[in-house]
């Protein structure tokens, strides 16, 4: 049993066949003359053992495209990410399209922008709220960051709180050592995590995301690398460019995966954003943003291997129409994309922010974009032929026939933020716009959701897990 | 040729020129980086004839910037670099991954005004707090202004590592290092 998601049965394409070949040629040649830098003692040591030219001063190692290739091979096409509750475990890949949560660092108040640093509580909440939202089908943490835990075992306080709220899966960090300790949460829960490696910009992997990679990897769970670079400033300019440093920055990963442990799961995350040349900051809504994913979803699928992206992303501090359109429009280029992994649920300012009412109008939004990839379904029931000849011209009408009470509700998708009743109706209401109705339904959501129950066992077990993690920090 | 002219009314009024036209958004990051390069490439060629001719230059406000051990962020701390250089400050940077000892020696050897100290992420910005602290216990904490900044940093956490001036982006940076040292 896997959870249902989306599914779009024919991507859109951006480049020619020629084009991706250029694409995979160019990071082919980046992989074998400039090589990755991997500041990790034990992933060089891996490199070298499976042949890659390792220069250990420089702590760079470079790869002979047939190691790439054969990497490549080895990995699954799709893969399960196992949760406790079958109903949620999600099967990456193929045709398949799921929706998850985004992580932010503060929490913003939708109105005036204004932030604060979030606890464990607004954790307890977010994820309460990702729990209970259909169009949520897998959880990155909705904050990235809590301020009343020791910065060093944030994301472990972060990832059990999320375990103790929800049964659906969740994406695990590798930042400040916490990968260890959540694979032996995870463990403990008999769940998989979706171990997220990110790699830093231009060709390194900083040791903790190598460690990271190698600890997931080998503890059976699935990866997803990750690279952002950023055009302009830690990438080249172009999309082109951009799509070729991303790719090798991700297949270098592959590689060092599928030897750590061959035959695992490894789904390929684009984050590449250019830089604002006003601002000096990352255009993270930009549009180019969304058109590129088209073209890397295109490389990564000829490689049959799963993809995800590290977006829909929005500038905007606060859930307005610059929100909308900047993570909608990227949101509908990656889903018509077909990309299997894709990040729209909450999350304003680059990763700046995070609001309750901004996740859920995220989720009403993705529900009318998994409508759109169901498209426009054809059988001689929704044709209705009979149907039309029996009513006829005026006074006909079908809102009294059983084909009706049968099929609007299945054919059509039934949005509940979204304002459809008439004016005079909605001033009566109290005039609201939708981040008033967003904010209100979350406020009762919060308050009526119960999360799954989990056994005292392995409660404490989880309370066990952090002391451990908490001591070795010290 | 003076090279002490070419430096500060070529080089340098040129820079500050460039500075002026990104603050007005006629000029963008990549152009304010080409002309600090070729300034700072140009110093050196300068400073070693300046030094050759014995000649005595007016002092100008110098800064050490770097990102903190630990964080390998490298443009957020690169683009505040540029912008003071642009502003007439003499930078001295110090790159990505500074240890503690590496920002002392800094400030002892350039003697410099001022000290930036970037931070992404939560757990590196501990290291803010080490450096103003190792400053602290070298008696060279009163010597310098501490300047903190980057993703994990606010304005609270500033005040509370006891930094004096905290800059939200690039440009606040230098507003505030601006206004520490008094430079108009």
């Amino acid at each position: 049993m896997v959870l249902k998601g989306h599914e779009c049965r024919e991507p859109i394409s951006f480049l020619t066949e020629d084009q991706i070949d250029r694409i995979h040629r160019g990071t082919l040649e980046i992989l074998e003359d400039t090589g990755v830098a991997f500041d990790s003692r034990e992933s060089l040591d891996i490199l070298k053992h499976a042949g890659c030219n390792v220069d250990h001063k420089r702590k760079i190692a470079r790869f002979q495209s047939s190691l790439v290739e054969e990497s490549i091979r080895k990995c699954p096409h799709s893969f399960l990410l196992r949760a406790r509750n079958p109903e949620y475990t999600l099967s990456l890949g193929g045709s398949k399209v799921y929706f998850a949560s985004f992580p932010a660092l503060a929490i913003a108040d939708p109105r005036t922008g204004n932030r604060r640093p979030g606890t464990l509580k607004d954790v307890e909440d977010l994820v309460k709220l990702c729990d209970a939202l259909p169009e949520v089908h897998t959880l990155c943490s909705p904050l990235s960051s809590v301020a009343d835990k020791p910065p060093k075992v944030c994301m472990e306080w972060i990832a059990a709180t999320a375990m103790r709220m929800t049964e659906k899966t969740l994406m695990g960090a590798s930042f400040f050592g916490c990968a260890k300790w959540i694979v032996e949460m995870a463990n403990a829960l008999n769940q998989q995590m979706i171990g997220s490696i990110c790699v830093a910009p231009p060709l390194t992997y900083p040791s903790e995301q190598a460690d990271g990679l190698l600890t997931y990897a080998r503890a059976k769970h699935p990866l997803a690398i990750l690279s952002g670079p950023s055009l302009g400033a830690t990438g080249p300019a172009t999309l082109a460019g951009a799509l070729v440093l991303q790719n090798a920055e991700v297949l270098a990963g592959v590689v060092l995966a599928q030897l750590a442990n061959p035959g695992v799961g490894v789904l390929l995350q684009a984050y590449a954003t250019p830089l604002d040349m006003r601002y000096g900051t990352m255009a993270s809504g930009a549009v180019e943003v969304g058109i590129m994913a088209v073209g890397m979803a295109q490389i990564w699928r000829r490689y049959n291997l799963p993809t995800g992206v590290f977006f829909p992303m929005t500038d905007s501090k606060v859930p307005d129409e610059q929100a909308a359109y900047e993570k909608y429009l990227q949101l509908l280029l990656c889903s018509l994309a077909g990309i299997n992994y894709i990040m729209p649920c909450g999350g304003l300012d680059n990763e700046g922010a995070q609001s309750a009412a901004q996740l859920l109008i995220d989720n009403e939004v993705c529900g009318m974009i998994g409508r759109i990839l169901d498209g426009i379904n054809v059988t001689e029931e929704t044709l209705a032929i009979d149907l039309i000849k029996q009513v006829g011209p005026i006074p006909g009408n079908y809102l009294k026939t059983e084909h009706t009470r049968q099929w609007w509700r299945k054919d059509q998708y039934q949005p509940s933020l979204s304002s459809r009743q008439h004016h005079v109706k909605w001033i009566s209401m109290g005039s609201q716009d939708i981040v008033a109705r967003a904010m209100e339904q979350a406020g009762r959501i919060i308050e009526t959701h119960r999360a799954p129950s989990l056994s005292e066992n392995i409660s404490n077990e989880l309370d066990r897990i952090l002391k451990l993690a908490e001591e070795a920090k010290k | 040729m003076n090279p002490v002219e070419t430096l500060e009314e070529g080089l340098g009024k040129g820079l500050i020129s460039v500075g002026d036209s990104f603050g007005r958004g006629e000029l963008f990051l990549c152009d304010l980086m080409l002309s600090a390069e070729a300034v700072k490439q140009a110093s050196v060629i300068l400073e070693e004839e300046i030094r050759k001719q014995g000649i005595v230059k007016k002092n100008v406000a110098t800064l050490a910037i770097g990102t903190v051990a630990g964080d390998i962020h490298d443009i957020g701390k690169t683009i505040v670099a540029a912008l003071l250089a642009a502003a007439g400050f003499k930078v001295i940077d110090l790159g990505i991954d500074v240890p503690v000892e590496q920002f002392l020696t800094a400030v002892e050897e350039h003697r410099t005004d001022a000290l930036g100290l970037s931070a992404l992420l939560t757990v590196t910005a501990l290291e803010q707090t080490k450096v103003i602290e190792a400053l602290r216990i070298r008696d060279l904490r009163r010597k310098v202004k501490v300047i903190v900044g980057g993703g994990a940093v606010t304005k609270e956490y500033a005040d509370k590592i006891g930094a004096d001036g905290y800059g939200e982006d690039a440009e606040q940076a230098v507003r505030v290092t601006k206004a520490l040292l008094k430079i108009q």
